[in-house]
């Protein structure tokens, strides 16, 4: 639980900039859950309604930004206080990232040649699912000001690179044996990978409730699954 | 190794309403835009004898704001201040050219009572000066002084402007207390009750926490922060970050010069003129 400030104004400051970050980490979840929707179903209208939303998280983070600026020159925080400021900026960053990610994949579902099969579907949707989990949480983290759930979050990321993993090489595997699948299954790596690389913005916005909370980084290395020259 | 249970996770972040903290946001640009004007100046002149301290000011003070003066020593904004309640008449060979309205009134016309135009426009100085009488009295004094002598009236405002000033639950029990026995910050406190119990317009704050430590200081303009929504608020200030944090609009003045005039988002954080930026970032001053 955080005291209350004599100044009200920074209170109030503080508890939007609080706001605007947890209001872009749920604008950036919907578009990720739509983008995958929309990907599943091969539904190409809401592919692009998803395409065209980013500039809402876009817009957001510019927001954030500026928030983030005005709070700096005007409240001379301390502490606690001054490190929130701090990552708040850069934890929209990493959220607007998200953002971009959902973007990528509405963008590349719109030229696929037909819909995703059942099994690589399923794999989608659970890495997807996995994102959003470890969003909320570390969101979730950000708002108790919890680095220990944070943490969770952190060191979850690796089963997100385990399917990535098992989902890379299943699409070599097709792309091997039908060459004709070489131009839908490259979109669906790129997708794949997006996925991944949003579970790593996640694993950062972790590492920066961290910070914020205990004022000292992560220790040691986060757990991963080396996908490109795995043992 | 840690696991996330999905069935345990939080809520889906983005059921997070908000629209009424987008509403408050003045991010980029201030609502107070049209905000209606109080004070008014108009190329206004002010001369020491030989010396010209004001040159040309022309400004407009947003009505229920608070509106800070900054500039270095000398730069002329605690004589401007005072050309609002018209104290620079109390300066020998002073002289003014240009006009001040208040509310559209000539407060430099000669058919302004003086007196009658401080009731208006009250004003705090840098050092408390309470006057050597009980907590009570230095309230109710501006209304003895109308002839306001009903005990209910004035027992009422008295309590009525210490709630006002964020200082009836630290005095309450002591109304008969001298004022100069409470500490520095509960004293300037208390001159600024002494102030809003006239229920003035405007009120004027020439350096008011300088000689307060930083928690009354923060008492000081978290007060003036509830004020403004009954009063005009202006105040010069020593301390940038002071006008960054409890103004709305502050105003920038070098050798009598008003350099910039904004929304204090603005000012502290994309000033226009390169003077104010060198000053705010400390490159002179």
């Amino acid at each position: 639980m955080i005291g209350k400030h004599i100044l009200t104004s920074f209170d109030q400051d503080m508890l939007l900039l609080r706001e605007e970050i947890l209001y872009l980490a749920g604008q950036a979840e919907k578009e990720l859950e739509r983008a995958m929707q929309a990907l599943l179903n091969d539904d190409h209208v809401l592919a692009q309604e998803v395409v065209v939303s980013d500039l809402i998280a876009d817009r957001l983070q510019q927001q954030i930004n500026q928030h983030v600026t005005i709070v700096l020159a005007r409240q001379q925080a301390m502490a606690d206080d001054l490190r929130e400021i701090l990552a708040a900026g850069r934890i929209a960053a990493h959220l607007e990232r998200l953002a971009d990610y959902a973007k990528n994949t509405a963008k590349r579902t719109q030229v696929l040649s037909k819909k995703v099969d059942a099994e690589i579907g399923a794999q989608f949707s659970w890495m997807s699912d996995r994102v959003g989990a470890m969003l909320r949480q570390v969101m979730h983290a950000y708002q108790e000001r919890d680095a220990d759930e944070g943490n969770v979050a952190w060191s979850s990321d690796i089963e997100l690179d385990r399917i990535y993993g098992k989902l890379f090489a299943h699409l070599l595997e097709l792309m091997r044996q039908d060459p004709g699948s070489i131009k839908d299954a490259t979109q669906m790596l790129f997708i794949a990978k997006g996925l991944e690389r949003a579970g790593d913005h996640v694993t950062d916005i972790a590492e920066e409730v961290f910070w914020m909370v205990r004022g000292t980084p992560m220790q040691g290395p986060r757990p991963k699954v080396d996908n490109i020259a795995p043992e | 190794m840690s696991t996330l249970n999905m069935s345990a996770t939080p809520p889906k972040t983005h059921t997070f309403d908000m629209s009424a903290a987008l509403d408050r946001m003045q991010v980029g640009g201030s609502k107070d835009a049209a905000a209606p004007v109080c004070i008014e100046t108009k190329n206004l002149n002010l001369y020491y004898g030989a010396t010209q301290a004001l040159i040309n000011v022309s400004v407009q003070i947003p009505k229920r704001r608070v509106t800070a003066f900054i500039g270095p020593s000398g730069c002329g904004k605690s004589t401007f201040l005072r050309c609002f309640n018209r104290m620079n008449d109390l300066v020998e060979n002073c002289r003014i050219e240009g006009k001040v309205l208040l509310e559209n009134d000539d407060i430099y016309d000669r058919a302004v009572k003086v007196a009658l135009l401080r009731r208006r426009v009250g004003m705090v100085f840098q050092k408390p000066n309470p006057f050597p009488k009980s907590i009570f009295e230095n309230v109710a004094y501006g209304l003895r002084i109308m002839g306001v002598n009903d005990k209910k009236t004035l027992s009422e405002t008295v309590e009525r402007a210490l709630r006002g000033a964020a200082l009836w639950e630290e005095v309450k029990d002591r109304l008969n207390s001298n004022g100069l026995s409470l500490s520095g910050g509960q004293q300037q406190r208390l001159v600024i009750a002494r102030a809003i119990a006239l229920e003035p317009e405007v009120l004027l704050l020439d350096e008011p926490c300088s000689a307060l430590d930083p928690i009354a200081t923060a008492k000081v303009e978290e007060l003036l922060c509830e004020l403004k929504d009954r009063f005009t608020i202006v105040i010069v200030t020593h301390n940038m970050q002071q006008a960054a944090r409890v103004s709305d609009f502050t105003a920038f003045m070098h050798l009598g010069e008003m350099v910039e005039f904004a929304d204090t988002n603005m000012l502290f954080t994309t000033p226009k003129m390169q003077r104010t930026s060198d000053y705010i970032t400390g490159r002179f001053g």
